[in-house]
């Protein structure tokens, strides 16, 4: 019982003194990166129905494209610093 | 001589007859760059993964410590190694060529302190002339180990700490140098019941205490009689913790205290959050920093306190908590 007092005591006196992320700000990030990915799909969607293509086909191209530039942010190591 | 409760004073104090640092491209990229034996251009040594790279590490820093002390292989009695990985997979490895009889080590983080400790009680005990010590990690296969693929991105929390790709190697024996091993204080295990292995300083020091206090306590000995206590990688985190944990029981080390976690990278520049870990964080800062810094004077008496957090995947995987030991190895200038 006293052991585990201590631990609880000892659990909150870290978490008081361990520095955290600053909560709003990655929300932030994380809302400006997450909607310039969709940003970027939407206007692959688009051209691709401009130039004709049906919705499905729209939809892999989209999918095949996204996945491409991933990998190929990845193989140049920039896909990290844009995580980050 | 057993000293106290946890430790001995050696009658005849080996000597570190001479050490080796082996480091990868970030840490040559840090404070300490300069002062490293040798310097990867990236992290892999010529291998083709992270583990054999490990290995690469171990046998270069074994080889230039033999190199610089002008000895062969055949002149070392007994080989005390660790690494993080599973069943010590690197140091085997690693150590394979050099045909020295071996005794595989596990402490963690803290693996320099208990071969240290070990090689060091075996020479002042006669069982050999000469003992090699030489521990290692790596940021790839530890990360590999315990935690995300390096390409998944994951965000890592300002706790957390960088595991330092490096290794260190010191050749213990009767030959005289000026550095000495006059005592050593082994640690237990302590732990608070924290679970969070994104904060391993947290977990570490209250393991570290311990073994500062038990070793002041064994020696008779006050803060100042140490020019300096260093622990091996408590970081930004830990250190402050440590502090605390001190001042609660009456000791204050601030003003003497070092961590090597918190040398071995620059914070602001390197991206390192809470700062450097692993056993060659340790190891390698001992090799190129500390002792040269007691060979010369500058630092008379020093306590080295290599801190571990003791896990594994699978325990931290089961909801266990993450428990901490440090040893202390007391070194002296002569």
């Amino acid at each position: 019982m006293e052991k585990k007092k201590q631990q609880q005591s000892y659990e909150n006196y870290v978490r008081q003194k361990t520095p955290v992320h600053n909560l709003p700000v990655n929300m932030a990030k994380a809302f400006v990166t997450g909607g310039a990915i969709c940003v970027i799909g939407q206007g692959i969607l688009n051209i691709c129905e401009k130039a004709g293509l049906g919705r499905d086909m729209s939809g892999s191209w989209c999918s095949m494209l996204l996945v491409l530039l991933s990998a190929v942010l990845t193989g140049c190591n920039l896909y990290p610093q844009i995580a980050k | 001589m057993i000293k106290g409760k946890q430790s001995i004073a050696f009658k005849a104090s080996p000597y570190i007859e001479e050490s080796a640092s082996v480091i990868g491209k970030k840490e040559g990229e840090g404070p300490l760059g300069s002062r490293f034996d040798m310097v990867g251009l990236d992290d892999m040594f010529g291998e083709d993964t992270w583990e054999k790279a490990e290995s690469s590490m171990q046998k270069e820093a074994c080889q230039l410590a033999l190199g610089k002390a002008h000895l062969t292989a055949g002149a070392i009695r007994y080989l005390f190694g660790g690494d993080l990985l599973r069943q010590g997979v690197a140091t085997s490895l690693g150590v394979e060529q050099l045909q020295i009889p071996m005794f595989g080590l596990y402490g963690a983080c803290s693996t320099s302190g208990e071969a240290l400790a070990l090689a060091s009680m075996c020479v002042a005990a006669g069982y050999g002339e000469r003992m090699l010590v030489v521990t290692s990690s790596h940021f790839g296969s530890a990360e590999k180990e315990f935690r995300f693929p390096l390409s998944y991105a994951n965000q890592r929390p300002l706790s957390a700490q960088w595991t330092v790709t490096g290794s260190g190697a010191f050749i213990v024996g009767k030959n005289r140098s000026h550095v000495r091993i006059t005592g050593v204080t082994v640690g237990k295990i302590v732990d608070y019941g924290l679970k969070d292995s994104q904060n391993m300083g947290a977990c570490m020091a209250p393991a570290a205490c311990d073994t500062i206090i038990q070793n002041l306590e064994d020696f008779e000995r006050k803060e100042e009689d140490y020019d300096r206590i260093i622990t091996g990688d408590l970081g930004y985190v830990g250190q402050s913790i440590l502090f605390d944990l001190m001042r609660e029981k009456e000791y204050d080390i601030k003003e003497r205290h070092m961590d090597c976690g918190m040398t071995i990278f620059d914070q602001s520049r390197q991206d390192t959050h809470a700062g450097g870990s692993g056993c060659g964080c340790a190891a390698a800062t001992l090799s190129a920093y500390i002792l040269p810094a007691i060979a010369s004077g500058e630092w008379k008496r020093v306590l080295f306190v290599p801190t571990g957090a003791l896990m594994s995947t699978v325990s931290y995987n089961e909801g266990a908590s993450v428990p901490g030991i440090a040893h202390g190895i007391v070194l002296e200038h002569c």
